[in-house]
C-alpha cells in the first residue's frame, strides 16, 4: 500500500515493458477468439480519415483517393512522433505515480515538443487537403480539421471483448 | 479499383498501427483480469468506469472513491480542454484563412503546449487512481496497462469522462 511500492510496480509492470512488449508480443487479430485481448478494427465505424472525406463531401473518384494517399503519406511521418508522445506519457505517468511534482515540467515540456510536431505533420496535410477543395466544400473544412485531432496517434483503449455473468 | 485498393491500404495502415501498439498490453482476461481497455458485456461496450471496475475488481467503496476522483479531474480539466479545442481550431482557421506559415506554426506550437498540459493532467489522474487500488490491484499489471491507455482523452468530452471510449483523440 506504501508509495514506493506502487512505484516499483508501476515502473517494473508498465512503463519498461509495454514499449518493449509491442515488438514481442504475438500480434493477433482477435478475430474468432473473445479472450485475445488484441484489438478489434470495427469495420462498422468509419475511420477519421473516411470521416473527414465524408464531412468533406469530397469527390469520389477524383478528391477522395488523394485524400487517403495525402493521408498515409502523413501516417508514415506520424509514427515515430506518435512513438515519442507514448514514450513521453509513459515518463509522465511515472513521474506522477512518484509525486516527483518538480520533474513534471520537464516531461511536460517534451510532450508539448512532440505534440507540436504531430500538429504540424497534422496542418501540413490539411493544408494539401484545404488546396485541393472546390469552394463550396470549403465551409466544412473547421468541422474536417477537427476530425484529425490526433488521426496518427491511437484512439483511447478499444477493442477488448469480454463478457460478464452467465455469459463466460 | 483504384479506390478500393486504397481504401483498403488505408484500412490495413491504420489497422496495423493499432494493433502493434496495443498488443503492448498483455491479453485481456475474463475474470478480474484486466487487459485491453474498451470491453463489451452482452455485446454492449463498457464505459472507462466499468472498465476500470472490472480490470482492477473495484469493491463498493473503491469504485465510489475513483468515480469521485475522475468527477474531480473532469471539472478542473475544463479550462485546459477549452484551450486545448480553440487551439486546435485556431490551426484549421489559420490555415482555411490563407495565413503565413509563421502563424500557422506559431498556432501549431500553441496547441502543442495545451496538449502537453492534457496530458500531464491525465497521467496526473492515473497516478492518483493508483493510490486508491490495494497492492494486489497494483500488481495486475494488464489492468494497470489498460487503465494507462484509457486515461488518453478521458477529459476531452465536456459533458462527461465516464462513457465509452472513442475515436476522438488529441
Amino acid at each position: 500500500m506504501s508509495r514506493p511500492s506502487a512505484t516499483a510496480l508501476f515502473a517494473t509492470l508498465v512503463l519498461v515493458p509495454i514499449i518493449l512488449s509491442a515488438q514481442n508480443a504475438p500480434i493477433q487479430s482477435g478475430m474468432g477468439n473473445d479472450d485475445t485481448g488484441a484489438p478489434k478494427v470495427s469495420l462498422d465505424e468509419p475511420l477519421p480519415g473516411e470521416k473527414m472525406i465524408d464531412r468533406l463531401k469530397l469527390d469520389d473518384k477524383t478528391q477522395a483517393p488523394e485524400v487517403r494517399l495525402l493521408l498515409m503519406d502523413a501516417s508514415r511521418d506520424a509514427t515515430p512522433v506518435a512513438q515519442k508522445i507514448l514514450d513521453v506519457r509513459l515518463r509522465l505517468g511515472n513521474l506522477a505515480l512518484q509525486n516527483k511534482v518538480d520533474e513534471m515540467p520537464a516531461a511536460t515540456d517534451a510532450y508539448a515538443a512532440a505534440a507540436t510536431e504531430m500538429a504540424a505533420i497534422e496542418a501540413r496535410a490539411f493544408t494539401k487537403i484545404y488546396a485541393m477543395l472546390k469552394p463550396n466544400q470549403q465551409p466544412n473544412a473547421p468541422q474536417a480539421f477537427a476530425m484529425m485531432a490526433g488521426i496518427f496517434q491511437l484512439p483511447a483503449g478499444r477493442g477488448r471483448s469480454g463478457q460478464r455473468g452467465g455469459g463466460q | 479499383m483504384k479506390r478500393i485498393v486504397m481504401r483498403a491500404s488505408l484500412v490495413f495502415l491504420t489497422g496495423t498501427m493499432i494493433v502493434i501498439t496495443m498488443t503492448a498490453t498483455p491479453h485481456a482476461q475474463r475474470r478480474g483480469g484486466g487487459g485491453m481497455p474498451g470491453g463489451q458485456v452482452g455485446g454492449f461496450p463498457l464505459t472507462r468506469l466499468e472498465i476500470l471496475t472490472a480490470d482492477f475488481q473495484l469493491n463498493k467503496d473503491q469504485k465510489k472513491a475513483v468515480k469521485a476522483l475522475f468527477d474531480d479531474a473532469h471539472k478542473a480539466a475544463a479550462p485546459t480542454r477549452d484551450a486545448l479545442a480553440n487551439a486546435h481550431a485556431a490551426i484549421g482557421t489559420a490555415i482555411a484563412s490563407n495565413k503565413s506559415q509563421a502563424e500557422i506554426d506559431a498556432a501549431v506550437k500553441q496547441y502543442g503546449q495545451q496538449a502537453a498540459a492534457m496530458a500531464t493532467l491525465e497521467m496526473k489522474a492515473l497516478g492518483q487512481l493508483m493510490l486508491q487500488l490495494d497492492i494486489p490491484q497494483r500488481g495486475n499489471q494488464a489492468a494497470v496497462r489498460s487503465a494507462f491507455l484509457l486515461m488518453r482523452g478521458i477529459f476531452l468530452d465536456a459533458k462527461k469522462w465516464d462513457k465509452v471510449p472513442d475515436m476522438q483523440g488529441y
